[in-house]
């Protein structure tokens, strides 16, 4: 396997580059130039044939250089070493990094192999929001939550925040499937001195079919899977064919959950979301007091998986010696991330709703 | 107003207590005295039903007539004495029959209630006033008879209904005891409220003070205000811990999706097959409790269905309510 990486530098002055979401352009640093993605990603292949002609000269072509010979012991296959072709320090990456930033200079750095031939993505999703925008994300995310510990709030700071294009499997398919019910119809009524309870059962029998595109599963193990389930959807109006040409300024994972492995998760959701509206036809519109299930048989048929990097701004606090992970649609600035809750405040809550209450209550139903 | 009063009352009583305990302790035993402000205002208060000047000596014999044995010896002397207490008290006479069979004495069991009423002269005071229980066993039937200007003013026809809700639970279940101790308790209350001032006739429904009723006022008031304290206090607790917990559900933000509704592709779900079968119908029968005595006694009484389908009853010399338990 190659191990190079590319460097996106300024083709008037050599700063590196980065993908700015707000203009959809790659800017520079230092220059203040910008670029289209295209424009820079045509440059690269020219100057990658080039270099396919010539005997590799390394860091001359802004190209990173493993150090595979480094004895690495048990981790070795899952650990990378590289030089920044930049100010030649090497660094340590896992194996699945495709996307990084040297931390000595700071460049941006891609490393195209991981995502070519077969690893491919099929799209990205480009970020449409900034770090600026995350940072305010979170302090949104804060207000109207009664029960944040006033600390946490006032002292926090955020640790880390990396925007990252997780890798994503899209399934498109087709749930297909049938199921009974047991529904019943109840009617009350007099005859003389009696009353009389009538149910009638009824076998209530559905069939069909129901079409799913681009179901999402994340397919980075790094990454908690609730919380890329919390942060969807995306809006995939906004997918682009790949080009590495948008990943300079973030980091970037190539996938390390096969498609087997993840499509268990889209089929259980695909599976449920025929079961619902299976059972919704049941229900709704019909004069049923009660419907219930008696059984089901629902089949997944999968027409095809694409291969996807789609934002996500991940930030990291530390709080009273624990951790708090946030996570943010780099496209629709989701927010999601759980927060503490203060026991002082809660039980504080408590008393002013219950005491207030109680007096109230005790007069209204003493003197009334 | 009235509870405010009492609130009033109870707190100087306390003040009392506080300053002179042996003083407001009799004062607490005694219901009569002449010394006290207080209980000079109670006086006049039961002054209208007259009870309490001297004791009434027709208070002192027997009112508890169990002829079908359902009673033990123990039970019937505790009604007995209840019945005399209140008796002496308010010189109204509580009674109570059980029977086999209201056949021999009329057409209902408010028949017989009024003649063994009259015959066994359950009444207190000159005029006879009372008001007895009787419940005819062979049909499970009941009647309660008002006699007596005072009695029937006290007992109407409401306060009556009212008394029911009481001890027919009681003869549902054959607890002959509870359900005529109930009925003693109730209208030792309905004297109690009347003698406090309260309108005669108007039916109160307010179970645990009957259930509990004692000749201590201030002892009602205090389980009241703690009784309503205790349920506002459980309400709110409820309630704040509900707010509190949708507060708490706000700091959680992430997780796990189930569906996949939102990517669910053009045309929506195509259904392939909807077919209602119709299998069987099953009918559950409950007979409505009716009365089938539905014959007035003389006066023209009137009925509706309640809990056992009583009805109102009213003759020339008093008023009352029959039905089945």
């Amino acid at each position: 396997m190659s191990d190079k990486a590319t460097n996106y530098q300024c083709p008037s002055c050599t700063g590196p580059l980065h993908y700015d979401g707000a203009t959809g352009r790659l800017q520079c640093d230092y220059c203040g130039s910008s670029f289209d993605p295209a424009e820079i990603e045509k440059l690269y292949a020219e100057k990658e044939q080039q270099a396919a002609s010539q005997p590799e000269t390394g860091s001359d072509t802004g190209e990173w250089q493993s150090s595979a010979d480094e004895d690495w012991g048990t981790d070795a296959d899952k650990m990378r070493v590289y030089s920044c072709p930049s100010c030649g320090a090497q660094l340590i990456c896992e194996e699945t990094t495709a996307a990084t930033s040297c931390p000595y200079c700071g460049n941006p750095t891609v490393i195209p192999e991981q995502f070519s031939g077969i690893l491919k993505p099929d799209y990205i999703l480009p970020f449409t929001l900034s770090k600026e925008d995350a940072v305010s994300a979170l302090k949104q995310h804060y207000k109207g939550k009664l029960l944040l510990p006033k600390l946490f709030r006032d002292n926090n700071h955020i640790e880390e925040l990396r925007g990252i294009y997780v890798p994503f499997w899209l399934f498109d398919g087709e749930a297909e499937g049938s199921a009974n019910y047991m529904a019943t119809t109840t009617r009350v009524f007099r005859y003389g001195d009696t009353e009389i309870t009538e149910t009638s059962f009824y076998e209530v029998q559905r069939a069909g079919t129901l079409p799913f595109s681009r179901v999402p599963v994340d397919a980075s193990r790094k990454m908690p899977d609730d919380y890329m389930d919390s942060i969807e959807p995306f809006d995939y109006a906004g997918l682009k064919p790949f080009s590495t040409a948008y990943l300079p300024g973030f980091f970037a994972d190539k996938f390390d959950v096969s498609i087997e492995e993840s499509s268990s998760r889209a089929d259980k959701r695909c599976r449920q979301s025929l079961s619902d509206a299976l059972q919704g036809t049941a229900r709704n519109g019909r004069p049923y007091t009660s419907v219930m299930p008696t059984g089901e048989d629902i089949h997944l048929k999968r027409t095809g998986v694409h291969y996807a990097l789609l934002p996500v701004w991940m930030l990291n606090t530390r709080w009273n010696g624990k951790n708090y992970m946030f996570a943010m649609n780099g496209q629709t600035g989701r927010m999601v991330g759980d927060l503490p809750v203060d026991r002082k405040r809660f039980w504080g809550l408590f008393a002013a709703v219950a005491a207030p209450m109680t007096a109230v209550l005790t007069a209204l139903l003493y003197f009334l | 107003m009235k509870n405010k009063r009492k609130l009033r009352l109870a707190a100087l009583l306390a003040v009392l207590l506080l300053l002179f305990p042996a003083f407001a302790v009799e004062d607490d035993i005694t219901d009569e005295s002449d010394t006290s402000t207080t209980q000079t205002e109670e006086t006049d208060q039961t002054a209208p039903l007259g009870g309490t000047d001297s004791i009434d000596p027709s208070a002192d014999k027997p009112r508890v007539f169990d002829y079908e044995e359902v009673l033990t010896q123990t039970q019937i002397d505790t009604l007995e004495e209840k019945t005399r207490a209140i008796a002496e008290k308010y010189s109204i006479g509580i009674g109570i029959i059980t029977i086999d069979d209201y056949t021999p004495y009329g057409d209902g069991a408010y028949d017989a209630a009024e003649q063994l009423y009259n015959e066994l002269d359950l009444g207190a005071s000159e005029d006879g006033d009372g008001v007895a229980l009787l419940i005819s066993l062979d049909d499970r039937d009941f009647a309660t008879y008002a006699h007596g200007a005072k009695a029937e003013e006290i007992f109407s026809d409401a306060v009556q209904q009212d008394l029911e809700s009481y001890f027919l639970d009681n003869f549902g279940n054959d607890d002959w005891y509870g359900g005529f101790s109930d009925f003693v308790s109730g209208c030792e209350w309905y004297l109690q409220h009347v003698a406090k001032g309260g309108e005669a006739g108007v039916p109160v429904h307010n179970e645990v003070e009957i259930s509990d009723s004692t000749q201590e006022d201030t002892a009602d008031d205090s389980f009241s205000l703690g009784g309503a304290f205790g349920l506002s206090l459980l309400i709110s607790c409820v309630i704040a811990l509900i707010v509190c917990m949708v507060f708490r559900s706000q700091m959680k933000s992430v997780r796990t999706q189930t569906t996949a509704n939102q990517y669910v592709g053009n045309g929506g779900l195509k259904l392939t097959l909807s077919r209602d079968i119709y299998r069987y119908t099953s009918q559950k029968r409950r007979q409505i409790p009716r009365n089938d005595n539905n014959n007035n006694s003389t006066g023209g009484g009137h009925g509706g269905a309640g809990f056992s389908g009583s009805v109102s009853h009213t003759s020339s010399g008093g008023h009352g309510r029959s039905g089945k338990f």
